[in-house]
């Protein structure tokens, strides 16, 4: 049987994350979200090893995302990271480009979404 | 506070709040159109889709501007491979090709990238839809360019278009005009020039001259 993509899924705001988990579920992916990276790590458990992709937005309530990530790839090694984020300064661009990160404002049109992560899954496989 | 601090508060304020449930819409709108089979109701959600991409393309031309007028933009000027640029531009933009290039200029990456995409959407919404991008050294100076091949703009306006909230073209059509101002703020912050040469009929090619690294 085949495996769906894991994506972990960080974001604090409830509107974007349920649609985003709307959208990443239609595109065939198999998602595990929380609010920053112990909460994800948490739900996803053993599996949190097989993520090929982790999506965060920059600003959690605790930390910043591109941290989150860097904590989650700890356990998740392969997974290649996109950094979203609605801030109105260029720190956290800054700081995912620093990481080697993708970024992405919000709001982000969903056709670019979909073709990052045809691009990066593709990369994993 | 004076007004032009007051505009510069609302316009940040409501910009920043207006993104998360704009970017929530634009999601639960494409997850919508995956669901609709009918032709119409597929033809209603699209123009809503455009609508709500225009939106957010207005708001995040006047949270610029805003952050430019409030001269809350600090650039940091490192070495910049013009390549890498060209590179990220080219996979993140559909319309637009790039020529390979070895030069490298001193500016600040993100700003840099700021205004390219300013210019290749311009190119894209005025200037026929494809945008043509390359770097060539001139006089100890990098000169990078963008060129279309839409209709030219004539040369009495080829001033007045870096105003903000002017089309040369006089339409009230997607934007709200303040790309072209986004793009000559953030190259004079950073010591660059930005300039236009056109003629109606023959395209447009705007070149942003900074210094080599």
């Amino acid at each position: 049987m085949e495996t769906r993509p894991l994506i972990l899924l960080l974001e604090d705001h409830c509107g974007s994350a349920e649609a985003m988990q709307i959208v990443l579920r239609d595109w065939g992916a198999d998602v595990v979200h929380g609010a920053d990276a112990d909460d994800v790590a948490s739900t996803a458990g053993a599996n949190t090893s097989r993520a090929t992709i982790i999506i965060t937005d920059f600003h959690l309530t605790d930390t910043d995302g591109v941290s989150a990530a860097k904590q989650l790839r700890k356990r998740a090694p392969r997974a290649q990271v996109l950094v979203l984020s609605g801030s109105l300064n260029n720190d956290a661009k800054r700081a995912a480009k620093s990481a080697g990160y993708t970024f992405m404002h919000k709001p982000a049109p969903p056709r670019d979404l979909i073709a990052w992560l045809e691009r990066n899954n593709a990369l994993v496989d | 506070m004076d007004s032009e601090s007051v505009k510069t508060r609302f316009l940040t304020a409501i910009g920043h709040d207006m993104r998360q449930p704009l970017h929530a819409l634009l999601l639960y709108l494409s997850a919508l159109e995956r669901r609709v089979h009918d032709a119409e109701a597929r033809d209603v959600l699209s123009k809503a889709d455009r609508a709500a991409q225009s939106l957010a393309g207005m708001i995040e031309g006047l949270i610029q501007l805003a952050r430019l007028d409030a001269g809350k933009i600090d650039p940091e000027l490192e070495r910049v491979s013009l390549q890498s640029l060209f590179d990220d531009l080219l996979a993140r933009v559909p319309h637009a090709s790039a020529e390979a290039t070895p030069l490298y200029v001193h500016s600040d990456p993100v700003l840099l990238e700021t205004i390219m995409q300013q210019l290749i959407s311009n190119a894209a919404t005025h200037g026929g839809g494809k945008a043509h991008v390359s770097a060539i050294e001139k006089n100890g100076a990098v000169q990078i360019e963008v060129r279309d091949d839409g209709p030219g703009i004539a040369p009495e306006d080829q001033e007045r278009i870096f105003a903000e909230f002017v089309r040369a073209d006089g339409s009230s059509g997607n934007g709200l005009g303040v790309g072209l101002t986004i793009a000559k703020g953030l190259a004079e912050l950073m010591k660059h020039t930005i300039e236009v040469r056109s003629a109606p009929g023959k395209g447009a090619t705007f070149v942003v001259r900074a210094e080599r690294a």
